[in-house]
């Protein structure tokens, strides 16, 4: 749910300094340590079963806002590992 | 219309506004915001003069919940409230990120805080006189935009639900931050 708010702000934040004509380098990068973030890029993980449904079945979760986000090109997720 | 209804004439380059030093640097193409001088008023205002400083804003893993909250009758009149409330609006005013999740625990209390939880606030003015030195600084050659989050895992123990915190760095100063409340519990 952070990484996604995150996304949101950076995606309110690029928008408003591409307004401003700065010379942003897209995708930028979002450094984080949530394991969820990273369970939902993986095939098998459970929100893998709800892109299978349509989007009118279900609930719109934070991850899949994070995956739309990646398809697109608008941020890129670099995972800290804090404790091995 | 402004400038002549509040008196400021706008001729002058900006060095001070409300105690927080501000410096400009035209051939980096950056601003140093300071609240040094602010942070020396709070800390004398709060007699912390001779206080040592500390590493932190909070103690690690701070157990600050609703059950500190004066109970009895007694307790609610020698609440030290207005004091409470001093520190932390003057806290609030410290253009430094990094004290953003203690103020968003602080800031809980406001209402009803008890003695066992006045030193939380000290402890962070304590911080920021150790670290006054230190400023937020803007603008820069790099224009990219590069972001870090973390949240608490269910660090709240009243309704068990995160606080999530995140800060975006545009070059070499942040621009942008944010520590909130989670809408649900985190299992």
């Amino acid at each position: 749910m952070a990484m996604c708010q995150t996304a949101k702000e950076e995606v309110r934040l690029t928008g408003l300094l591409k307004d401003f004509s700065t010379d942003l380098r897209t995708p930028s990068i979002i450094f984080g340590d949530s394991q969820g973030a990273q369970l939902a890029f993986h095939p098998r993980s459970k929100h893998g079963s709800d892109r299978a449904q349509s989007a009118c079945q279900r609930k719109a979760q934070p991850g899949d806002y994070l995956r739309h986000c990646i398809e697109f090109s608008y941020i890129r997720i670099r995972l800290l590992v804090l404790y091995p | 219309m402004f400038s002549e209804k509040c008196g400021i004439s706008g001729e002058v380059e900006l060095l001070w506004t409300l105690g927080i030093g501000v410096n400009r640097d035209y051939r980096t193409r950056a601003i140093s915001v300071s609240p040094e001088t602010y942070t020396y008023n709070s800390v004398e205002r709060n007699g912390l003069q001779s206080a040592n400083t500390v590493t932190t804003p909070l103690v690690s893993g701070a157990n600050l919940t609703k059950d500190q909250c004066p109970k009895t009758t007694e307790e609610l009149q020698d609440m030290p409230g207005n004091s409470y409330r001093e520190l932390v609006g003057s806290l609030q005013y410290i253009p430094r990120p990094d004290i953003s999740f203690a103020l968003r625990r602080l800031t809980q209390f406001l209402e009803d805080p008890g003695h066992a939880r006045l030193e939380a606030p000290r402890r962070a003015l304590r911080y920021i006189k150790g670290t006054k030195n230190r400023s937020l600084n803007l603008g820069g050659d790099v224009a990219d935009l590069a972001e870090c989050m973390d949240s608490d895992w269910g660090g709240d123990r009243d309704d068990q639900k995160s606080i999530s915190a995140y800060i975006f760095r545009m070059g070499d100063g942040a621009i942008s931050s944010k520590t909130k409340n989670q809408t649900s519990v985190t299992l």
